[in-house]
C-alpha cells in the first residue's frame, strides 16, 4: 500500500491551556475523500491549519506527501490547494486573473487557454471568466478555488466547510467536482458539519470532538451506518453509536 | 515566487488606482513646491542682481566724482597724492559712505529647500561702521508668508511624503488577513515576509520613482545647479526617510491584526514624530538658548550712538589710546571722518556683547536641534534637506563669519587712511577688496550629513529586521 498523501501523527495543538487537537492520529490516502465530522470547536479547521502550517503543533507532526509540514512549510504547500468556508479572491481582479496569480505564487505560469481551461473544468461559466471576482457568487468562487487546485496539480485538497451557505444544486455540482479530484488521484480531507454531503461524496469518515479522533468508519461501512445516529451520538455522549 | 508578488502587485495597484492617485498626488505636490522654489530662487537672484548693480552704479558715480575732483586739482596745481581735506577725494567716500556690498548666491540646490534664506540677508553692506543687512521692499516676505513657511521640496517630503506612504502601506497585509485572501495566498508556497518584501518593494519603487522623475525635473528647471551630485544627494535623503516609513508600516502591520489599528497607530506615529516632537524640541531649544530680540539690538544700538555722540572728542581720545600708531593728529585738528571712525568702534565695543549673546545662543540651538533631533526622523531629514540644499544654518553661519572678517579688513584698508588723509585715487577704485563667498566643502557636507543619515538608515533596518520577524512569526499563526 502507498504512502498516505495527509498523515497526522500524534498532532496535538493547545491554546491558552485548551487542547483543541489532542494527539491525532489520522491518514488520507490518494483517491480518498476523508469527511471530518464534528461540532463547532471540535479541532476541525485547527487540523486543517496545522496541515497548512499556519499553526505551530505542541506536540506531533502533520505530514504532506511524506513531508513535514513545519520542516518543509513551501514543499508541502507545493503539494496541497486549500478551499476555506469562503474562498477569498481579489475583488478587483477577474477569475482568470485572480487565478493566475495564485498559480504563479505555486510556480505555475500558465497561459491565458489553460486557465481557461481550468476554470472550465471546474464549472465557471464562461462569461465569468473575465468579470470582477468582487461580483461572484459562493459557488463560483469555490469553482475559482477548484479550478486553482486543478491548476496546482494538487495531491491534497483541504477543504474547510465548503459547502456552508451553498444551494442544494450547488452544494451537489460542487460534490461531484471533489469526486472528480479524488477520481484523478487526490486525497481530500474535509472539514463539515453537512451530514448529507458527507453521504454523497466521502470515502471515509472521522468524528472528532474535543480534539480527539473518536470513531472513523470506512468506506465499506459508510453505506450501512446512519451517520447522524453515530455523530449525534458522539457528540451528546451517547456510548454506542446505532448502526442503520 | 517574488516576482510573481511583484508583478501581481504592480498589477493590483494600477487596476486599484491607487498608483494613479498616489503619482498624480506626488508629482502636483512636487511640481508646486519646484515651482515656488524656482520663484523664490529666480526672486532672490534679481534682488541679489539688483543689489550689485545699483552697487556698480553708484561706484561709476564716486569714479566720475574723483575723476572730476583730480582734475580740479591737477589745475589748481596741487599733488594728488598730498593730504586731502574731507570731500569728493577722501576715502571716507568710499570707506563709510559707499561701502561695499558683499552678495551670497542662491545655494545650489535653493529651489529645493527655502530654508533660512527668506529670514538671511543675501547681500550686506560693509563700510567702517559696520556691516548692514540689505533688505529692501523686495527681499522681504510678508511677515504671514515667513510664519507660515514656504511650501518648498524639503516641506513635501518631510511632511506629505510620510502621509503617501502610510496610505499606500498602511493595510500591507493587515487588509488581507481581514479579508481571508491573506490565508488563500499563505497557503501557496510564499512566506509572509516575501509577499510583505514584494509589497513594499512594489510601493517604494513607485515612491521613489516619483520623487526621482519630480525632483530631477524641478533641479533641470532650476539650471541644474549643483550637479548631479547634490540631486543624488537630496535623493538619497528621501530613500532613507520614506525607507523609515515604510519599514515602520511594515513593522506595525507585522504586529496589528487589522488595516484599521494599524493605521490609527500609523497616523499617530506620524503625528508624533513628525508634528510633536518637532515642535517640542524647538519650544524647548528657544527656552533654553533664548535670542536677544531686534528691539533689543536697535535699543543698545541707539544708547551706544547717543553714548558716543555725548562723548565727542572723548570717543576719539579714547580710540587713539587703543590706536596709538594713528594717533597721526592733535585731538582738536581731527576732523568728521576720524571722529566717525572713533564713534563707530565705540558702537560697535557696546553692540558687541548683544552681537556675541546672539550668536551663541543661535548655536546653542542648533547643537540643541542636532542633538535631540535624534528622537524625531523628520528632523533628521529637515536638516539634511537644508544641508544638502545649502539653505541651512552652516551656509548663512558661514556668509557671516566672512562678511565680519571682511569688514575687519575693510576698517584695517581705510581707518588709517582717514587719519593719514590719503587721498583716494582713481586707481584705488579698481582696487577694492572683493569677497567671494567659500561655504563649505562638500567633505564637510558630507561628514555633516553622515550622523543623520546613519540614523535614519540604521533606523529603517532595524525596523525592517523587526518586522520580518514579526512578519515570520504572523505566518505561523494565522
Amino acid at each position: 500500500m502507498s504512502a498516505p498523501i495527509l498523515h497526522a501523527r500524534g498532532l496535538t495543538k493547545r491554546f491558552d491551556g485548551a487542547t483543541a487537537v489532542d494527539a491525532l492520529d489520522l491518514t488520507v490516502n490518494a483517491g480518498e475523500v476523508y469527511a471530518l465530522l464534528g461540532p463547532n470547536g471540535a479541532g476541525k479547521t485547527t487540523t486543517i491549519n496545522l496541515f497548512l502550517g499556519f499553526l505551530v503543533p505542541d506536540a506531533g507532526a502533520a505530514l504532506v506527501d511524506g513531508l513535514d509540514v513545519q520542516a518543509e512549510p513551501l514543499e508541502t504547500k507545493h503539494r496541497l490547494a486549500y478551499l476555506p468556508e469562503q474562498v477569498a479572491l481579489y475583488p478587483s481582479l477577474s477569475g482568470v486573473e485572480n487565478l493566475k496569480y495564485f498559480a504563479a505564487l505555486a510556480g505555475h505560469d500558465l497561459s491565458d487557454a489553460d486557465l481557461a481551461g481550468f476554470l472550465d473544468q471546474a464549472g465557471l461559466q464562461r462569461e465569468a471568466h473575465s468579470r470582477r471576482a468582487g461580483t461572484y457568487s459562493k459557488g463560483m468562487r469555490q469553482k475559482v478555488g477548484i479550478a486553482l487546485a486543478l491548476a496546482k496539480g494538487a495531491k491534497a485538497l483541504l477543504l474547510d466547510e465548503p459547502t456552508s451557505g451553498l444551494d442544494p444544486s450547488a452544494s451537489a455540482e460542487f460534490s461531484g467536482l471533489v469526486r472528480q479530484l479524488a477520481n484523478s488521484g487526490a486525497a481530500v480531507l474535509m472539514a463539515t458539519h453537512d451530514l448529507f454531503r458527507v453521504k454523497d461524496t466521502a470515502t471515509r469518515v472521522g468524528v472528532l470532538v474535543a480534539g480527539r479522533l473518536r470513531e472513523e468508519v470506512a468506506s465499506e461501512a459508510l453505506p450501512t451506518t446512519d451517520l447522524e445516529a453515530l455523530y449525534l451520538g458522539h457528540v451528546h455522549g451517547a456510548k454506542t453509536p446505532v448502526p442503520a | 515566487m517574488g516576482s510573481s508578488v511583484l508583478r501581481f502587485e504592480t498589477k493590483r495597484l494600477l487596476a486599484s488606482g491607487a498608483a494613479g492617485i498616489t503619482a498624480l498626488l506626488l508629482l502636483g505636490l512636487i511640481a508646486y513646491a519646484g515651482y515656488v522654489g524656482v520663484q523664490h530662487t529666480s526672486e532672490q537672484r534679481g534682488v541679489i542682481e539688483t543689489y550689485a548693480a545699483d552697487h556698480a552704479e553708484s561706484l561709476d558715480a564716486v569714479r566720475q566724482r574723483v575723476a572730476a575732483a583730480e582734475s580740479t586739482a591737477v589745475a589748481n596745481g596741487e599733488s594728488l597724492d598730498g593730504p586731502v581735506a574731507f570731500g569728493s577725494r577722501h576715502p571716507y567716500v568710499i570707506g563709510s559712505a559707499q561701502g561695499r556690498v558683499l552678495t551670497l548666491e542662491p545655494a545650489p540646490l535653493a529651489a529645493f529647500a527655502v530654508g533660512q534664506s527668506d529670514l538671511q540677508p543675501a547681500a550686506v553692506r560693509v563700510t567702517i561702521g559696520g556691516r548692514e543687512p540689505m533688505g529692501g521692499a523686495a527681499a522681504l516676505d510678508h511677515p504671514l508668508k515667513l510664519l507660515a513657511g514656504h511650501v518648498d521640496l524639503a516641506f513635501v517630503f518631510v511632511f506629505f511624503f510620510p502621509l503617501l506612504v502610510l496610505a499606500l502601506t498602511f493595510g500591507l497585509t493587515s487588509a488581507e488577513r481581514e479579508s481571508g485572501l491573506l490565508r488563500m495566498v499563505l497557503s501557496h508556497p510564499i512566506r509572509l515576509t516575501t509577499l510583505a518584501a514584494g509589497k513594499l518593494t512594489v510601493r517604494a519603487a513607485l515612491l521613489f520613482g516619483c520623487a526621482a522623475v519630480g525632483t530631477g525635473a524641478v533641479w533641470l528647471a532650476s539650471g541644474a545647479e549643483g550637479g548631479v551630485g547634490r540631486w543624488a544627494l537630496w535623493l538619497l535623503v528621501v530613500v532613507l526617510y520614506g525607507g523609515f516609513w515604510l519599514a515602520l508600516a511594515a513593522f506595525v502591520d507585522s504586529r496589528v491584526r487589522t488595516p484599521v489599528t494599524a493605521g490609527l497607530v500609523l497616523a499617530a506615529c506620524w503625528l508624533g514624530l513628525v508634528v510633536v516632537v518637532p515642535a517640542v524640541v524647538n519650544v524647548v531649544a528657544t527656552s533654553l538658548y533664548p535670542v536677544p530680540s531686534r528691539m533689543d539690538y536697535v535699543t543698545a544700538r541707539r544708547t551706544a550712538a547717543g553714548l558716543a555722540e555725548r562723548e565727542g572728542a572723548a570717543s576719539l581720545a579714547r580710540y587713539f589710546n587703543d590706536h596709538p600708531e594713528l594717533t597721526t593728529v592733535e585731538e582738536e585738528e581731527a576732523d568728521f571722518p576720524m571722529l566717525r571712525v572713533a564713534q563707530d568702534e565705540r558702537i560697535a565695543e557696546a553692540l558687541a556683547p548683544v552681537e556675541a549673546r546672539f550668536t551663541e545662543q543661535k548655536a546653542g540651538q542648533q547643537r540643541f536641534v542636532r542633538a535631540l533631533g535624534y528622537l524625531s526622523p523628520a528632523v533628521l531629514a529637515q536638516q539634511a534637506f537644508l544641508d544638502v540644499a545649502g539653505t541651512g544654518h552652516a551656509r548663512y553661519a558661514a556668509f557671516d563669519a566672512q562678511t565680519e572678517a571682511f569688514h575687519e579688513a575693510w576698517v584695517d584698508r581705510f581707518a588709517p587712511a582717514y587719519f593719514e588723509r590719503q587721498p583716494l585715487r582713481l586707481a584705488d577704485l579698481d582696487a577694492l577688496p572683493t569677497l567671494d563667498p567659500q561655504i563649505e566643502s562638500t567633505a564637510d557636507l558630507l561628514s555633516r550629513l553622515a550622523g543623520p543619515l546613519a540614523a535614519l538608515a540604521l533606523l529603517a533596518a532595524l525596523l525592517g529586521a523587526a518586522a520580518s520577524r514579526g512578519y515570520g512569526r504572523a505566518g505561523s499563526a494565522l
